[in-house]
């Protein structure tokens, strides 16, 4: 794996590679399977019998805040399914962060904001081979901001056992990031305006994330999902603007290993309970990782259906992990290899209550608004309180809230 | 390979690995048992066909959350890195 991933980054140093090859690979791959995919016979598809093209489009407004940073992400998807089985889908997404955390470049007390443009797509088919289908996808990825660019590709298989009881998914993903340092200053000139330097390049990484699942019908009523997620990951994983302190010679920049394996095993069981039409899910993963961290995350949700056209979501998640290895609680020595500002790498633990509501607008098709009749709204507020602090020692608190329409066609 | 290399020099971390896949096989064999006990007719499935047994129906929220937790948790979602500019890494 080293071997393949040096080989990679030799080739991203090199001139006119450092993006070419990823993004002629980001371009190739969907083309190719595309183009795989519409010379093959058709089978019998859900749509091949209609011949219709099916699918949906969705806009989506995502807000967070914490103490330091708001983000504002609206995002628009489609997803469409051909008359011959071929799905094809796309989600672009806007980020704009607003923050003045050290950890984002800022010298000074100013805010700024920075936008982040992500963009992916994916392609699908089923091959139906009567007592069993197979679903193969592709998908690739790129996120772009003025000091980190992200690119990535994937192949995911499904193999649908038994009338579709049992479901086996793997799926294996490479994501090469280019992180780069700017910083922004207020000039002695104009004390409101933040100005930014010349991106500096600090180096890549790369990521290669092996995962399966096993999705499994236990009755009319319930299911089970049972899954693994491997990542290796290799190149430059600090934050390119944070520093840790030192007993002595002054603040150092943050400096992580370099490579980090993942591990993350997780269970899902849903149950429906018909008398009240609630649906009970419970979710727990488990992670760790070469840097000694450990993490528990049991997920708790109750979906309550309420009349014809309206579902309540409650949720509750808890999450708790240890310190990595190279965590100290006070200053850092000289003579530490490792240093860190980052506070995912102390001991904390977090609480998530969170609603959401989900509303079918099927009730307009008996008004003049029918068109809307198959599209469906939702709204999802979260706060998670946290007992980890920022060094000014303010609560890691966070407040989510999401909105977003569906439109079927 | 790094992470071989990695588990070699930390021993503990290794242990817990090996109980981790351990653990993962016992799940995975215990599912297949299930798998020839479970038959649950397509036309049999009409609960679970319903929004809220749907995971799918959380997508749009649970990409955002994601990339949300990989600037709070180091126990990041195994899909992936994080980016920079927000400080999420």
């Amino acid at each position: 794996m080293l071997n393949f991933v040096s080989f990679l980054r030799s080739r991203a140093e090199k001139p006119h590679a450092s993006t070419d090859p990823n993004a002629r690979l980001c371009c190739a791959l969907p083309a190719l399977l595309f183009a795989a995919l519409c010379c093959l016979p058709t089978t019998a598809r859900a749509d091949a019998s209609s011949g219709t093209y099916t699918g949906s489009v969705s806009l989506r407004g995502n807000y967070y805040w914490e103490e330091s940073t708001r983000v504002v992400a609206p995002s628009v998807s489609a997803a469409l399914a051909t008359p011959s089985g071929v799905r094809l889908d796309g989600t672009y997404l806007l980020d704009a962060i607003t923050s003045a955390s050290v950890a984002t470049g800022v010298a000074t007390d100013n805010a700024f904001t920075e936008k982040r443009n992500d963009g992916q797509g994916g392609i699908g088919y089923e091959f139906d081979f009567g007592g069993a289908q197979l679903d193969v996808s592709a998908r690739v990825r790129m996120s772009k901001e003025p000091d980190y660019v992200s690119r990535g590709a994937g192949l995911s298989a499904g193999l649908s056992l038994n009338q579709r009881n049992t479901l086996l998914r793997f799926n294996g993903y490479y994501l090469h990031d280019e992180v780069y340092r700017i910083v922004r200053m207020a000039p002695p000139t104009n004390q409101g305006e933040l100005v930014a330097s010349e991106a500096q390049y600090l180096g890549p990484l790369d990521v290669v994330s092996l995962g399966w699942s096993w999705d499994q019908v236990l009755g009319r009523q319930s299911t089970m999902t049972l899954g693994y997620d491997l990542s290796l990951l290799d190149g430059f994983q600090a934050n390119a603007y944070r520093v840790a302190t030192r007993v002595t010679g002054g603040p150092k920049p943050e400096t992580h290993p370099e490579q980090r394996t993942r591990n993350a095993p997780y269970v899902w069981l849903s149950h429906f309970v018909l008398a009240t039409r609630t649906a009970f899910r419970f979710g727990y993963r488990l992670y760790r990782d070469n840097w000694d961290l450990l993490a528990h995350a049991p997920d708790f949700r109750i979906h309550q259906e309420i009349g014809p056209y309206v579902e309540l979501r409650l949720r509750y998640r808890y999450y708790t992990q240890n310190s990595s290895f190279f965590y100290r609680p006070g200053p850092y020595l000289e003579t530490d290899t490792y240093v860190t500002g980052d506070p995912k790498m102390r001991p904390f633990h977090d609480h998530t209550a969170g609603l959401k509501v989900r509303v079918s607008l099927e009730f307009l098709a008996a008004t003049h608004l029918r068109a809307l009749r198959m599209a469906v709204v939702d709204w999802t507020f979260e706060y998670i309180f946290s007992n980890n602090t920022y060094n000014n020692n303010k609560y890691y608190d966070g407040f989510v809230a999401q909105g977003g329409v569906l439109f079927p066609f | 390979m790094f992470f071989l290399r990695s588990r070699a020099e930390n021993p503990r971390a290794s242990t817990l690995l090996s109980r981790l896949l351990a653990t993962c096989s016992a799940a995975l064999a215990l599912s297949a048992l299930c798998v020839g006990c479970v038959h649950v007719k397509p036309y049999e499935r009409e609960v679970l066909s319903r929004p809220s047994m749907d995971p799918t129906t959380e997508d749009g929220d649970a990409r955002f959350q994601a990339h949300l937790r990989e600037s709070r948790e180091g126990a990041t979602a195994s899909s992936g890195a994080a980016g920079g500019g927000c400080g999420c890494n």
